[in-house]
């Protein structure tokens, strides 16, 4: 989660860039309704002008680098780091503290668990425990 | 201790936990069971987990217990209950006699019904630990010609035939396994050991030693292309390499050059030595690493260097 | 803009207590009714015979070789391929090898899809029947009324939708009568399910549980009825046989990771 401060910055002015070209068409069209009703013309005044078309454009446009640069680290994509990731102990698989591999599984053979030797293993070191 | 954080507990530890460890997870037993039914899977995975821990610590009342949880929920009659009903009757049965009466058991619910395989399995892992080990190869070998796209069976197949030194055997099971798992990097470095393996029971420096230390190699390399930072491949890398760099082995029996394998041994030094320091230091993102393969590994760069 | 005018029909308000508030509430137990009837009925797929298992496990062994050739040497792949192939040909992986010269058997005879095609009629026969009833229960009860009038406007294409059982040619689209309130009911409703029976699939989901704890049970047919395992398994030897290409992974790691770091 790093948000850092230059595209926050961005953001920001961007969004206050896009707030003002919002408000900006909003007055023209309330300006052109006015003076249509005036002239009883109804052709004049139907277009947006073209510096409130650009600061749409503008700051859209840096408002996407702005939230796109803003954005969380990037989640590894190839099994090289993300198993490197699980092997390490650098990215967590639901709660698995120890770096248990992806295929441990393979290693582990739960089904085939020689339940009788791990018991024996316990009590034996249950005796050199006093 | 809500269940999530309980069942973590569980991951975390392995199938195969330390004394210590099985006996912390033991003690756990009392708030588990203590814990109100809500019938969500995880809940039942942990009864799993817990069951195998309460008798390898032999807690068995409490083993006693959890299985009926679990046998009231699922009935008698399902695959995975049985066989850990049968894992307690193993635990259980105190003399020879006994355990031959659960492994006649298992036969019998075989013939009745040869697609369980849960139970088949634990028959095969019975007559194993009774020292009837063809037995167990040739119940396992069946057991695959049942289902031969199942991984954990050609992975079992492969240490049977391991500990009795067929190698090419367990070699050709583990190729099984990668038909199946084509990215499974720990059976990659595990056909590495066994190919190392291989390579030191013929006769030293002979060509053929020479073929099973490249080959054992390359599936090292294959093992940490795979997974980045992965301890046990580099481990091996630097293993087979430096055996590779033995003055007794002619160069030209080798197929690599003797400036690739040096590099390559260099590689897998600077990545050793990395994860040794990050993990005796405990930084972050060195913590998943096992304290004992690190002590191995450590032990490796201090005998070669 | 065209001010419509609004037509004004007087409604009587108990029209509102006593047939849209009926037929909702109706709608709503049905559904769940019908819901638990289905958890009933549901019987659990039948797990397959050993050699079913083996016909289809075996077969997709083939696949896999096929697809992850190149995992393994080529003298191990050249071996498997060769027994695969030779045991695909002569069908010995098959359920029954001397039926593989006969024509499939007749889906309809086969025991095993009879089973799902029983599972199916059952799910499809816990839907009919109670729409079936209920609409005929809103017809018999309920119908050339108008009942509400929705707050939107609508095109014309509705009107045969919407005003179902009342005949007005000129009747603006917004009324509704109470057949089509059935309608939408039933189409509409399953977010209230949803909210009522738990995330709508609380059936599926014990079902999930039991076959999670059962996992060899390989219910699902990898052949489903009417294709014939002989054939596939013919087509897949060819597949394995014309594989001429295959290359190691293994070949020149050595250079892959040194060009690595």
């Amino acid at each position: 989660m790093s948000r850092s401060l230059p595209s926050k910055l961005l953001i920001a002015f961007s969004s206050l860039l896009l707030a003002h070209a919002c408000y900006s068409a909003h007055e023209h069209s309330l300006l052109s309704t006015t003076a249509a009703s005036q002239e009883t013309s109804p052709t004049t005044g139907s277009t947006l002008p073209l510096d409130i078309t650009l600061e749409t454009l503008v700051s859209v446009s840096l408002l996407l680098v702005g939230i796109i640069s803003s954005g969380w680290e990037l989640k590894p994509i190839s099994l090289r780091s993300y198993a490197g990731g699980v092997e390490s102990g650098k990215i967590l698989v639901d709660g698995n503290k120890k770096g248990k591999g992806l295929f441990v599984g393979l290693d582990e053979r739960a089904s085939f668990v020689d339940i009788r030797k791990q018991r024996k293993e316990f009590t034996d070191w249950m005796k050199t425990q006093g | 201790m809500s269940l999530t954080s309980l069942l973590n507990r569980f991951k975390s530890a392995s199938v195969h936990p330390t004394p210590s460890e099985s006996l912390s997870l033991s003690q756990l037993a009392p708030s588990i069971l203590n814990l109100s039914i809500t019938d969500t899977p995880e809940q039942w995975a942990l009864y799993e987990s817990l069951l195998l821990s309460t008798l390898r610590t032999g807690d068995d009342t409490s083993a006693r217990l959890v299985l009926q949880r679990l046998a009231d929920r699922f009935g008698n009659d399902n695959a995975r209950i049985m066989a850990l009903q049968g894992i307690y009757d193993e635990c259980t049965a105190t003399n020879q006699s006994q355990l031959e009466e659960v492994l006649k058991n298992y036969t019998d619910l075989l013939k009745d019904d040869p697609t369980n395989i849960p139970i088949a399995k634990r028959r095969i892992t019975l007559l194993h630990s009774l020292s009837k080990k063809s037995e167990a190869i040739s119940a396992l070998t069946t057991l695959i010609d049942l289902n031969p796209t199942d991984a954990e069976s050609w992975s079992q197949l492969a240490q049977y035939y391991f500990e009795i030194s067929m190698y090419p055997q367990a070699i050709y099971c583990l190729e099984e396994v990668l038909l199946i798992l084509p990215n499974a990097y720990n059976v990659h470095a595990r056909l590495g050991e066994i190919q190392f393996v291989a390579a030191e029971s013929v006769s030293g420096a002979s060509k053929e030693a020479v073929e099973k230390l490249e080959a054992s190699l390359r599936w090292y390399l294959r093992a940490v292309e795979l997974c980045d930072g992965y301890l046990r491949g580099y481990y091996g890398v630097k293993l087979v390499t430096g055996k590779l760099l033995e003055s007794k082995i002619s160069a030209t029996n080798r197929t690599i050059p003797e400036e690739k394998i040096n590099k390559l041994n260099s590689v897998a030094t600077v990545q050793l030595n990395d994860i040794v320091t990050g993990s005796e230091k405990g930084k972050k993102g060195f913590t998943g690493y096992d304290s004992a393969e690190v002590a191995a590994a450590k032990e490796l760069l201090e005998a070669t260097s | 803009m065209a001010q419509v005018v609004g037509q004004q029909i007087l409604r009587d308000p108990s029209l509102f207590y006593w047939i849209l508030f009926p037929i909702t509430v109706v709608m709503i137990l049905t559904g769940v009714l019908r819901h638990y009837a289905t958890l009933l009925l549901q019987s659990a797929p039948k797990p397959l015979e050993a050699k079913a298992i083996r016909e289809q496990k075996n077969y997709l062994h083939g696949i896999n070789l096929r697809t992850n050739a190149n995992q393994i040497p080529l003298s191990s792949f050249t071996s498997r391929k060769n027994y695969l192939v030779q045991a695909f040909q002569s069908g010995s992986f098959l359920k029954d090898p001397d039926a593989k010269n006969k024509p499939p058997a007749n889906p309809m005879t086969d025991p095993n899809g009879m089973d799902a095609m029983m599972n199916m009629m059952k799910g499809n026969m816990m839907m009919i029947v109670p729409q079936t009833v209920i609409m005929g229960w809103i017809n018999a009860f309920f119908s050339g009324f108008v009942i509400m009038k929705l707050p939107f406007p609508l095109t014309i294409r509705f009107k045969s939708m919407l005003q179902s059982g009342v005949m007005t040619r000129d009747m603006d689209v917004r009324w509704v009568s109470s057949l089509s309130w059935y309608f939408l009911c039933l189409f509409g409703l399953r977010p209230v399910f949803t909210f009522i029976l738990g995330n709508d699939n609380s059936a599926d989901q014990t079902m999930a549980q039991v076959q999670q704890m059962n996992p060899q049970a390989n219910t699902q047919q990898l052949f489903g009825p009417g294709q014939d395992p002989a054939k596939m398994y013919l087509a897949e030897a060819e597949n394995l046989e014309v594989m001429v290409q295959h290359e190691f992974v293994l070949d020149g790691i050595e250079d892959r990771i040194l060009a690595r770091v």
